[in-house]
């Protein structure tokens, strides 16, 4: 899967369509409520208009009070009919984001490992984060304001035709007119406030870059540069802002204009009638309260602009991660059912492979086998394929060509490059290797993997928290604990990828001559840099570009392999015949 | 310490109330004195909008009025004194909000500024003891609702106290009884809202504990996602998620329940006072105490005075936020920075390179010494290889030495003179570094091996990565030298993106070398056919190298092994194994015999 930043232009809607069946009956429950509501709103004014019209224009008490109190009643009714909805839209909108939430996760932790995931966790984070916020307010916006706005107009010039169909015509001028000004406005406004977001975007990779250069910065005294660069960018935005917001300024004085040019209007045609003998002063002040309440939802409608385009672009990332394709279920492996705890082989067969996405292939017709119990080294320069061949040795990745023999996951140990402790104490981060395992069983994978000594310098031992709020582990310490977890599993596999690099040579020794001591006697295999970590191998296999050049033992491999002895002279300095 | 520091500063801004509100306050409306022309037209402009605003109601009740008994006023006059209200008004507030709108995107451009100004010379420290998360959040989104609050809350709030004083006044004067009909439901307001925001906030606060547990589980759970595919925990995984995610949507319920109660309680308050005021004022129309126009007159007002109370609630909490993120950014603004050069501080041309540590000790925190007592003599032109296990100092060492931090204890002489005696600039000038977090920045390749030195030509750019054994993989590149690189140049590998770091320190061609692991990305094949570049580049130089292979430091003049802040050995390569110490059982861990 390929993961873009910002405005992709996928259309919002797969996140409708995906969760519409889900809470569109709720949803449209809500939108019911609001309507109701909004019925209750517009409702006011008619019978205002019969209080005074009927009531004081003939001098009847009693019909003014019984309407009072007919208001007060929708009122009351109305209030019923908000509350509910609130009750509503704040269920929905939360759950629904939960929702989103727990899928985009299942599908993240479901899919396999992912070389965006690894290489770029900040972005998927976001998506997981902010961007489920603002869809979840959108949503409980929409069904609050965004859907009222535009109800409440409907209604009210529902009524005030009703009321009055000779003074109705003037809002066939006026609302066209309006909707004609806010459709252009958000027409326009989405594009310019999606400049605005690209400009903003383009200020934070600026100020991100300081932020990650800042040594560099500071070392070659290159501050001022970045200075100018930064106030180029944030020029850039406030002119893009002004822009956006100038264009915005507009709207509002002009359609309030418009609408009050309505009232004036309305109160013109009432005058010319009431010279003709027909005065009702109750529905000229009914018909007034009811282009009030049309501008007033129109001018809530043009907020809606800003949060939509928030919205959507959120929906668009969330919507990239939800589409990508799943975990296949790929025939071309093979997991032998070997009893637990025993060695296990590995074997690949013409095996060829890509990263989703890639555009070439990291590893091209690879074939080997190792036996069980062996100890196995792969050496070779960065990018010549060491990592993805873990991968796929692991059943992370599936091979596009050719079939791969591996024991099942739960047989599988690897201790990765890059480790990650998880918050909680040093034990229960071991645990992760194996649930059940007992003290003694704890302090003889930490022996193995030279973690002892330092677990049991903390003044807490055993139960010293780590991550979050945790100790402060150097490199090599959390990746003594990354293998003595993975030790732990007792595995029929073990499989390092460079997994000692801050591990000091002597300790790494060490632990070498551990592993090849270690009850059961799994099958190892062994990703290094240093020739000195794989001489000792059982044999060892060496990769360029994505090929295997040679599988041997280090003496073997020191005479008749170029590319080794390469390796060897750049570390060493020495020839290798000299060895 | 970073990573942990980074994940839980991250996610949890916290938005508390602000700590010094007043004093705040007062700083930011000092930002507005140059534009003080600007905020007094914005002023006097919502003064008058607000009196139109004011005028209308009761022209409308007037032009009622002129129809129940006429020739009470000439109606079309009163008519075309709306009109003229109505055009006044929008053009008022048109031109109001062009200027506050102009007025705070200039703000927060020069605030922006100021505070990356700032950034650019606080000290290294600063950076390393806060999040990366933290400050890019002062820099968008504080100053985002501080501009929020000076373009909209701002004028608002003030449109919002002359609308309400207004219509409470007029309504007085038209009439005092009709007035407490309308708006005996204030006071019922006020209790509701102050009910509800003590709801909503103690239920807000508790659903951002929820997010920040929730968040950080994410970010754990996606940074460790191959141990979780590893050792199979998916399943206990998902359960903590589900456990996490129920409770923050049930805390996220209750405050969106509570929050979402002020407006339809602010609509049914507004809307049973307009009953109250129907029938009241019907009843006083009956017994001639009232016009009917009045009862116009009166809508209006009170439909004025409920909307601008509403937006106070409103822009109160921007206003608070506002005034917390200002606060943040203040912060930061009142950071001490880099402290000036010394008086006298002389300017270094042209440097030797004589380095000598005198008895230096140096801690990030007091009490707790990285590197203590540290003597040490380098002639000019020597390479010195620091050696030692993670932590114990080496990189520390190297920031002393650019004057990122100053020696708690002791000094570094440089050509004999003090670095604090140094201009600070002309001395990292007279420093060609390669760290091991390669950075790049986005641009073109030869920009960025440009940056080591703005003024180079392309032939010189091209000769140096000749040089540097860039020149190869960087030709193969779509396009060659000016492939533009995006996002600290994630297209590249590792050893590609050194080999480009290590051309940019070999165009600026400094006299003195610093290499922080400068080749541990390169592989050992490509990094041999590198060296001989190294070599090339330490010539003549006096030359820090920090590297883990023993075999890259093995020719060095001088090799340190350090280990918890000190210096235990110091020698040439043969000296050290003769010695048969701690680096002669490194070394032999490290070969192959």
């Amino acid at each position: 899967m390929k993961l873009k930043d910002g405005h992709t232009e996928v259309k919002a809607p797969s996140l409708t369509r995906r969760y519409w069946p889900v809470f569109g009956w709720p949803f449209t429950l809500t939108v019911v409520l609001v309507a109701l509501e909004a019925a209750c709103d517009v409702l006011q004014p008619t019978i205002l208009a019969r209080l005074l019209d009927e009531g004081v224009r003939q001098g009847r008490l009693d019909l003014v009070l019984t309407d009072a109190a007919w208001m007060l009643l929708v009122a009351g009714i109305g209030a019923l009919f908000a509350l509910s909805r609130n009750y509503f839209a704040s269920h929905i909108s939360l759950s629904c984001a939960a929702r989103i939430r727990s899928d985009l996760f299942r599908k993240i932790v479901s899919r396999p490992v992912d070389k965006a995931a690894l290489d770029d966790p900040d972005s998927l984070l976001t998506r997981l984060t902010n961007d489920i916020t603002q869809v979840q307010n959108f949503l409980n916006g929409a069904m609050r304001i965004f859907f009222k706005a535009p109800l409440l107009a409907v209604g009210a010039i529902l009524m005030a035709s009703l009321l009055d169909p000779g003074l109705a015509a003037l809002l066939l001028v006026i609302v066209p007119l309006v909707l004609g000004i806010l459709a252009f406005t958000i027409g326009r406004g989405f594009g310019l406030f999606r400049h605005v977001q690209e400009q903003m975007d383009r200020l934070n990779t600026v100020f991100r870059e300081f932020l990650t250069g800042v040594r560099v910065i500071k070392a070659l005294e290159r501050g001022s540069d970045e200075e100018q660069r930064f106030a180029k960018a944030a020029g850039n935005l406030a002119e893009v802002n002004t822009r956006a917001l100038w264009f915005m300024t507009r709207v509002g004085p002009m359609v309030a204009l418009l609408v009050n040019l309505g009232i004036v209007a309305v109160l013109w045609l009432g005058l010319q009638s009431a010279e003709a003998g027909d005065f009702r002063p109750g529905h000229l002040i009914a018909f007034v309260n009811y282009m009030t309440q049309i501008l007033f939802a129109l001018m809530m409608a043009t907020n809606i602009i800003n949060s939509l385009v928030r919205a959507r672009a959120s929906a668009s990332r969330i919507s990239e991660v939800l589409n990508a394709p799943g975990q296949e279920n790929p025939d071309t492996e093979r997991e032998e059912t070997d009893l637990p705890h025993q060695a296990a082989g590995l074997e690949f067969h013409r095996v060829s492979f890509r990263w989703p996405g890639g555009t070439g292939d990291v590893i091209r017709d690879v074939s080997f086998r190792i036996e069980a119990g062996e100890f196995i080294g792969i050496v070779g320069s960065t990018g010549s394929g060491k990592s993805s061949l873990v991968q796929l040795a692991c059943g992370f990745q599936h091979p596009h060509g050719g079939s791969i023999s591996r024991p099942a996951r739960s047989h599988i140990a690897v201790v990765p490059q890059r480790v990650n402790l998880f918050s909680g104490t040093i034990r229960s981060n071991l645990l992760w290797g194996h649930p059940n395992a007992d003290q003694a069983q704890l302090e003889q994978a930490a022996e193995a993997a030279g973690a002892k000594e330092f677990i049991d310098g903390f003044p807490d031992g055993w139960e010293t928290r780590v991550g979050r709020g945790g100790v402060t582990l150097s490199g090599g310490q959390k990746q003594r604990l990354s293998l003595a977890r993975a030790l732990l599993r007792q595995p029929g596999l073990l499989i390092l990828d460079d997994s000692t690099s801050a591990v000091d040579s002597l300790t790494e020794a060490a632990i070498r001559t551990a592993l090849r001591a270690l009850p059961g006697k799994p099958t190892i295999v062994l990703v290094a840099q240093r020739i000195a970590s794989v001489a000792q191998a059982d044999r060892v296999l060496v990769l360029d570009e994505g090929r295997l050049i040679d599988l041997g033992t280090h003496r073997e491999l020191s005479v008749r392999c170029e590319i080794y002895r390469d390796i060897i002279r750049s570390q060493t300095g020495w020839e290798a015949d000299h060895v | 310490m970073s990573d942990v520091k980074r994940g839980a500063g991250r996610f949890m801004s916290e938005r508390i109330k602000p700590k010094k509100a007043r004093a705040t306050l007062r700083r930011l409306l000092g930002q507005f004195k140059p534009h003080a022309p600007a905020l007094v037209a914005v002023v006097f402009l919502s003064a008058v909008s607000s009196l139109a605003a004011l005028t209308a109601p009761w022209l409308i009740g007037r032009t009622i009025d002129s129809l129940v008994t006429p020739l009470a006023a000439a109606p079309l006059l009163l008519l075309a004194g709306l009109v003229a209200v109505y055009v006044a008004d929008a053009l008022v507030s048109w031109f109001q909000a062009r200027i506050m709108t102009t007025l705070s995107q200039t703000l927060v451009r020069d605030f922006r500024q100021r505070l990356f100004t700032t950034m650019t010379r606080l000290p290294l420290s600063f950076f390393d003891t806060r999040s990366q998360g933290d400050l890019m959040s002062r820099m968008s989104n504080d100053i985002d609702s501080v501009a929020v609050a000076i373009a909209q809350s701002g004028a608002q709030m003030l449109g919002s106290v002359l609308a309400v004083g207004g219509a409470l006044l007029c309504m007085l004067l038209l009439s005092p009884v009709l007035t407490l009909a309308a708006l005996i439901t204030v006071p019922l307001i006020f209790l509701l809202t102050s009910v509800v925001s003590r709801q909503t906030r103690r239920y807000f606060k508790e659903q951002q504990v929820a997010l920040g547990a929730l968040n950080t589980q994410l970010e754990e759970s996606i940074n460790g996602f191959l141990e979780i595919k590893a050792f199979e925990r998916e399943a206990l995984v998902l359960g903590e998620f589900d456990r996490l995610n129920l409770r923050l949507r049930q805390l996220g319920f209750k405050a969106q329940l509570w929050a979402g109660l002020v407006m339809p309680l602010m609509n049914v308050i507004s809307n049973v006072g307009f009953a109250l005021l129907a029938g009241v004022g019907g009843y006083l129309v009956l017994n001639n105490e009232l016009t009917i126009g009045l009862i116009a007159s009166f809508i209006g007002y009170s439909r004025q005075f409920g909307r601008p109370l509403n937006e106070i609630a409103n822009t109160w909490s921007q206003f608070q936020a506002a005034i917390a993120g200002a606060e943040r950014v203040f912060e930061v603004l009142d950071e001490t920075p880099e402290p000036a050069d010394a008086a006298g501080a002389a300017v270094l041309k042209e440097p030797r390179g004589q380095i000598a540590f005198e008895n230096v000790s140096f801690g990030y925190n007091p009490g707790n010494p990285v590197l203590k007592d540290i003597q040490l003599e380098v002639p000019p032109g020597a390479t010195v290889a620091l050696v030692g296990p993670t932590g114990s100092g080496k990189t520390t060492l190297v920031n002393l030495l650019l004057r990122f931090y100053d020696p708690t204890e002791g000094r570094i002489l440089l050509d004999g003179r003090d670095l604090r005696h140094w201009q600070r600039a002309s001395l990292r000038q007279g420093f060609g570094v390669v760290l091991q977090d390669t950075w790049l920045k986005e641009g073109s390749v030869s920009d960025n091996i440009r940056y080591g030195r703005p003024g180079a030509s392309d032939a010189e750019v091209e000769e140096v990565a000749r040089t540097v054994n860039a020149d190869g993989f960087i030709r193969h590149l779509p396009q060659g030298y000016n492939t533009v690189l995006h996002g600290n140049g994630n297209t590249l590998s590792q050893g590609q993106r050194q080999l480009l770091a290590i051309a940019r320190a070999a165009l600026a061609d400094a006299p003195l070398l610093v290499l922080d692991e400068a080749t541990s990305n390169i592989d050992t094949r490509t990094e041999f056919h590198v060296q001989e570049a190294m070599l090339a580049l330490r010539k003549g130089r006096t030359c820090f190298i920090i590297a883990h292979r023993l075999s890259t430091i093995r020719q060095a003049d001088t090799i340190i092994l350090i280990d918890q802040g000190r210096i235990l050995e110091c020698g040439t390569h043969e000296a050290l194994l003769a010695e048969n110490g701690r680096y002669a059982a490194l070394y032999r861990a490290s070969s192959l015999s």
